[in-house]
């Protein structure tokens, strides 16, 4: 039997041809379904046309959609089948591979790789050919042993299918959780509308909004939040980040309750140093973090105190333009304990609104590329407020016809919370 | 189209030896963890000094703030007073971390030569 590289890139990467080893072809031949039916006059012939492959460790025999005529039989060592870096399979001995490239004129559909030094037993279909037109009942088991290949991977597919159906059920029901953790009805204060939208780029989201009442000192809490990166993982510390910025605001005020005057300002640092110094010392490993706009607004005086860790500075803005920003004043939380956060204070007046959003609304792109960008976002939302009506989704809209089949990159959030004209 | 990173080590001896990584292209979502790496195998061999030059990066997005967070991590499990520092960043990246408040989490140096001094 002779021995040679299979192509010229294994060639290349095989170094100096091994000796050849002893190795009865026609034997492994008569092991392989491929071959069951074939008469042994017939593999013995085609045993002595087969050849000794010997691959070093790391060399690549051939890649996916490399022109091949050849089919393998592994006799020793361990091959990985990719494309890429991503690894479908492994074939060891025993195992066969290259048979839909060796009996049709199709490329190679993956790549194959040697994970360790490996001898293959190589077969060209010019000497299988030659075999079934010598003796046309060598055919039967090729086509019985296709089939079963066939079979295999329908049954591989099958299984695929209703893991992936299995997975979207289980990212529904966490989608509806996740959904939860968002307020279900907007808040109804006098003289103000209070709106909020979470568009999630996939199934789940790792952006928050939340409205909250302190009802003992007639404040609205307001929230928006992105956390780093995207999907379950982001979606997990999305309700952790949500909660314990609410609990820390909340009974921040049971351990005030008696004290007078409530103060706005020690009840946002308590939430923010209490939810950043618990993520940083209890999941430091995971290394996420959020970005955070909290403020507490007094509805009857328009008065807003916040802190606003690393978020994209909302606005306060009317019909006519931009008034304000409120930009950062401390870091993004969740990483490192101890961090300070300075409280400032603004106002809301009689027209004006707060608009705070996710970098998911100014970052959508086109089909071209193009960002929807911070100008457009601005000037939409200024645009918007002058009309009566629903301003989220007039800019919701506005995005998504802007970003027309593109896919959604990120999740869009956006919160609107309106005072009102004063009445005549 | 985003410009792949790469990421170059030195080492600058003497009596407080300096490992260098020097950063350039893209550090976003896709090449963070490739420099989540290069800091755990600097610290592994012995490194406890790290300067990250910053002097080529084009894009730095949220997840550069998540690898220099790992690698704080892991100079800080590692034990020895291990320190990270941060040198010669561009103004739209100094934007970036000044947005994220990288001011309270690292120190920052405008240039390398500064950054090895102050060690």
């Amino acid at each position: 039997m002779p021995e040679r590289s299979p192509s010229s890139r294994a060639a290349r990467q095989a170094g100096s041809k091994q000796a050849p080893t002893e190795c009865a072809a026609d034997e492994v031949l008569r092991r392989c379904a491929f071959f069951a039916t074939t008469p042994e006059a017939q593999l013995e012939a085609l045993g002595k046309l087969a050849e000794l492959v010997c691959l070093p460790r790391a060399a690549t025999l051939f890649e996916k959609g490399d022109v091949g005529t050849a089919m393998y039989f592994v006799l020793e060592g361990s091959l990985r089948v990719h494309h890429g870096d991503l690894v479908i399979g492994r074939m060891e001995a025993g195992d066969v591979f290259g048979e839909v490239a060796a009996l049709s004129k199709e490329v190679r559909s993956a790549s194959v790789t040697a994970e360790s030094d490996s001898r293959l037993l190589m077969l060209e279909q010019t000497a299988i050919y030659s075999t079934l037109a010598a003796e046309p009942a060598a055919a039967r088991s090729l086509i019985e042993a296709l089939c079963v290949r066939e079979r295999e991977i329908i049954e591989e597919k099958v299984e695929r299918i209703a893991a992936g159906l299995a997975l979207e059920r289980e990212l529904d029901i966490g989608q509806r959780i996740q959904q939860s953790f968002l307020p279900d009805r907007m808040p109804e204060v006098d003289g103000w509308t209070v709106d909020g939208l979470l568009r999630p780029a996939r199934k789940v989201a790792g952006d928050f909004f939340d409205f909250f009442a302190l009802p003992d000192m007639d404040r609205l809490g307001i929230v928006i939040g992105d956390v780093c990166d995207k999907g379950v993982g982001a979606a997990l510390f999305m309700t952790l980040f949500r909660s314990l910025l609410r609990s820390g605001a909340l009974h921040r005020r049971v351990a005030d309750s008696g004290r007078a005057p409530a103060d706005p300002g020690a009840i946002l640092r308590h939430a923010i140093s209490s939810t950043n110094d618990y993520i940083a010392s209890t999941h430091a490993s995971s290394s996420m973090f959020a970005s955070v706009f909290f403020g507490l607004l007094d509805p009857a005086t328009g008065e807003l105190q916040y802190i606003n860790a690393g978020h994209e500075a909302p606005l306060i803005a009317s019909a006519s333009g931009i008034r304000a920003r409120l930009e950062t004043t401390g870091p993004v939380i969740g990483l490192f304990e101890n961090l300070r956060h300075r409280v400032e204070t603004t106002s809301l007046r009689p027209g004006e609104a707060f608009f705070g959003y996710t970098d998911g609304a100014t970052d959508a792109r086109d089909e071209a590329g193009s960002q929807y960008s911070e100008d457009r976002l601005m000037a939409g939302f200024c645009d918007a407020l002058g009309r009566d009506g629903k301003v989220l989704e007039e800019l919701l809209f506005s995005i998504e016809r802007f970003a027309g089949g593109a896919d959604q990159y990120d999740d869009v959030t956006m919160i609107c919370v309106l005072r009102h004209e004063a009445q005549a | 189209m985003s410009t792949p990173l790469r990421i170059a080590v030195s080492e600058e001896k003497g009596e407080s030896p300096v490992t260098i990584l020097h950063l350039s292209g893209d550090l976003d979502s896709k090449t963070y963890s490739d420099l989540e790496s290069k800091g755990a195998e600097a610290i592994d061999k012995g490194s406890r000094r790290l300067v990250l030059e910053l002097g080529g990066v084009t894009f730095m997005g949220s997840a550069g703030l998540r690898a220099m967070h790992g690698i704080s991590n892991k100079l800080k499990s590692a034990g020895g007073g291990g320190r990270l520092k941060i040198a010669n960043p561009s103004d739209a990246v100094s934007r970036i971390m000044k947005t994220l408040g990288f001011d309270q989490m690292f120190e920052i140096h405008g240039s390398l030569e500064d950054a090895l001094k102050s060690f």
